[in-house]
């Protein structure tokens, strides 16, 4: 009986709604200003993409950005080691075989959950006309159990997550923590084994 | 005598200039003001004049009104429009919206064209505007920085289904702006000239500058683009870079230009806020099939597309024993519709790695949890793996309650707790991590 009363508290502790937190910035409209993958290398020659990092510009407002950290199934790319053969009639083609990476990167980030938002809006400064640091950073943080949690001017601290493979350490995740609370991105040790028998 | 002949020239070269400029009822007014026809066709020219073929041209120069040039544009895009199914003109709206990115300088703050600009390089009536108009962003621009001997190149290059090079568009900086290569051929002597920084160039030079691009131009694409435009032999410069044929049709299509369908629709990542769960067919969208799993089977989705909210705890109660619960929503997993019930296949991974030695005991445990349909969708229901679950010691055989095993197995010690979720078929995961201290 005691048991499920504490379960029962966890539940509506954990997946009851926070009412403090503001509804999710909206991006939909905004211009892509800039993007980033959140990857990992086991290898020299082996990625792993995790997520991706993009920050949004305000179209109607042009000093206001959000970034947003996003999340998605881990996808690993081996480098094929480059035949050094020069054909000229096929140079290049090289190139659009990295565009079906760009494509599965596409597809990927399509496929992708935010886990984090970052708003701020930039200032000019005066003298030297150039961007100042935001004086405030408004923070969206989806904690590993659903909820959103907000904070205004906390620091997102990423760690890497690393394991021991063989005879090294390959960093196979990262961690996203606002206080005490963390999302965290990896690869599964299933596709470390497969990663590994690839290279044998 | 030697006056009265300079009159006389005088007079023709003024009759002549007359008859230049007073030609033609469209044609300027005096005072260099245009007419609004002529306003009319030179401004439709401006946007427009190298996806305008020879015959259209002349069409456009019979027109004596302003009337007259409106309804050439209107047929214009009316045979180019891809699908006149649609109000929208496919076609007009692709290139006006290249012409939009021309004028606000995309290449400008491109990484690979930073500071390219299509203002410098002749704007809209530039080659570099020309083979924008025509195709768009190209899949890959290359630069390659001036040498010792050879100008400054920048090769865009655009490919095909087969992975092939369709064009090799090269652009070399001569004189402050970039020219566009057209004399692409084995005679490598005369294009080596056109893109050397010494003009003339002396021949016992050209294999100088053959030596320093071979050296520089690691991957052979700068080479290629001087030797070879296209992959496909019958592909030429002079063709890429005519007007397209509008009435050209592929499959009962009308095609515009190879690159005409190959925009990409915007796309956002999915923020975890919309309620609708769907149902798709296995293996048409996301997760990797299992070998196990008919190809017919369906999935509910969650509203995640790559992770699996829930709250774990660990702890430890007395007599140093070690607790832990997950708990999981049922609308948070993804099911798999067998028969009448709902699947999921939830592998779990508990890795208490010593914060001292580093070494990690990983204990596992797979799990299906079978489920009415209904129940699986519901917003109320939960699952909660707790001591009792069955797990199984990494690199052994050895299987017994959680409670049993990870208190038998592991030895006192401050231990950094990894739990790893994942969906077995859809490879959704979770990953929670703890310090405890037995």
């Amino acid at each position: 009986m005691s048991k499920w009363l504490v379960v029962s508290a966890l539940l509506f502790g954990v997946f009851g709604a926070n009412a403090e937190t503001p509804p999710l910035p909206d991006i939909n409209g905004w211009k892509i200003e800039n993007q980033d993958k959140i990857h990992v290398k086991t290898f020299s020659d082996t990625t792993t993409y995790l997520g991706f990092i993009t920050t949004y510009q305000n179209p109607e407002k042009s000093n206001e950005y959000i970034r947003v950290y996003a999340r998605c199934l881990p996808k690993t790319i081996i480098r094929e080691k480059s035949k050094g053969s020069q054909d000229f009639k096929d140079a290049g083609s090289i190139l659009f075989k990295k565009r079906e990476k760009k494509d599965f990167l596409t597809e990927l980030f399509g496929k992708s959950d935010i886990f984090i938002y970052e708003k701020w809006q930039t200032e000019k400064d005066l003298r030297t006309g150039l961007d100042m640091p935001p004086h405030s950073v408004e923070v969206w943080f989806l904690r590993q159990n659903g909820e959103w949690i907000f904070i205004a001017d906390q620091k997102i601290i990423r760690e890497s997550i690393s394991e021991a493979l063989e005879d090294q350490t390959a960093i196979t995740g990262q961690k996203y923590s606002l206080g005490a609370a963390y999302h965290i991105l990896s690869i599964s040790r299933n596709d470390l084994e497969q990663i590994l028998q690839a290279r044998r | 005598m030697r006056n009265q002949f300079l009159g006389l020239k005088l007079c023709g070269l003024f009759a002549i200039l007359s008859v230049i400029l007073n030609c033609g009822g469209a044609h300027p007014k005096a005072g260099g003001a245009l007419t609004p026809t002529v306003q009319a066709q030179k401004d439709f020219l401006e946007n427009y004049q190298f996806l305008t073929t020879k015959s259209e041209k002349q069409e456009l120069n019979k027109c004596q009104t302003v009337e007259d040039v409106q309804k050439f544009t209107e047929k214009f895009w009316q045979i180019r429009d891809s699908d006149p199914n649609t109000p929208e003109n496919e076609c007009k709206q692709l290139i006006d919206g290249r012409i939009n990115e021309i004028k606000n300088e995309i290449l400008l703050r491109n990484v690979n064209t930073f500071g390219v600009s299509f203002g410098h390089n002749g704007g809209l009536n530039g080659e570099m505007a020309r083979v924008y108009l025509l195709y768009g962003m190209p899949d890959y621009m290359l630069r390659l920085p001036s040498g010792r001997t050879y100008s400054e190149m920048m090769v865009w290059m655009y490919g095909d289904e087969k992975e092939h090079v369709l064009f090799r568009f090269l652009f070399y900086r001569k004189y402050g702006k970039f020219s566009l290569f057209k004399n692409h051929g084995p005679f490598i002597g005369e294009a080596l000239k056109e893109i050397s920084n010494s003009n003339p160039l002396a021949p016992q030079y050209i294999q100088m500058v053959w030596n320093e691009l071979s050296m520089n131009d690691i991957d052979g694409n700068f080479r290629a683009a001087l030797i070879q435009f296209s992959y496909y032999p019958d592909i030429t410069i002079d063709k890429a870079l005519k007007p397209p044929d509008p009435t050209k049709t592929e499959n009962g299509q009308k095609v515009y230009n190879r690159k005409f369908n190959q925009q990409a629709d915007s796309i956002l990542p999915k923020s975890a806020d919309n309620p609708k769960t769907q149902t798709q067919p296995f293996g048409s969208a996301q997760g990797k099939p299992s070998a196990q799993t008919q190809a017919a089977n369906k999935i509910i989705f969650s509203k995640y597309n790559s992770s699996i909210p829930g709250y774990f705890y660990i702890g430890v109660a007395g007599e140093h024993k070690i607790a832990f619960y997950l708990i999981l929503r049922f609308c948070d997993l993804d099911w798999e519709i067998v028969n009448d019930s709902a699947e999921c296949a939830l592998s779990l991974e508990i890795d208490f790695k010593n914060r001292q030695t580093k070494e990690s005991i990983i204990f596992l445990s797979s799990n299906k949890i079978s489920v009415s349909r209904e129940k699986a969708e519901s917003q109320d229901n939960f699952v909660i793996f707790s001591n009792k679950m069955l797990l199984t010691k990494k690199s052994s055989d050895l299987t017994e309650t959680a409670e049993e095993m990870i208190n038998k197995e592991l030895p006192n010690g401050n231990y950094t707790v990894r739990a790893f979720l994942i969906n077995s078929i859809t490879q959704k995961y979770a990953v929670w991590q703890e310090e405890i201290s037995k």
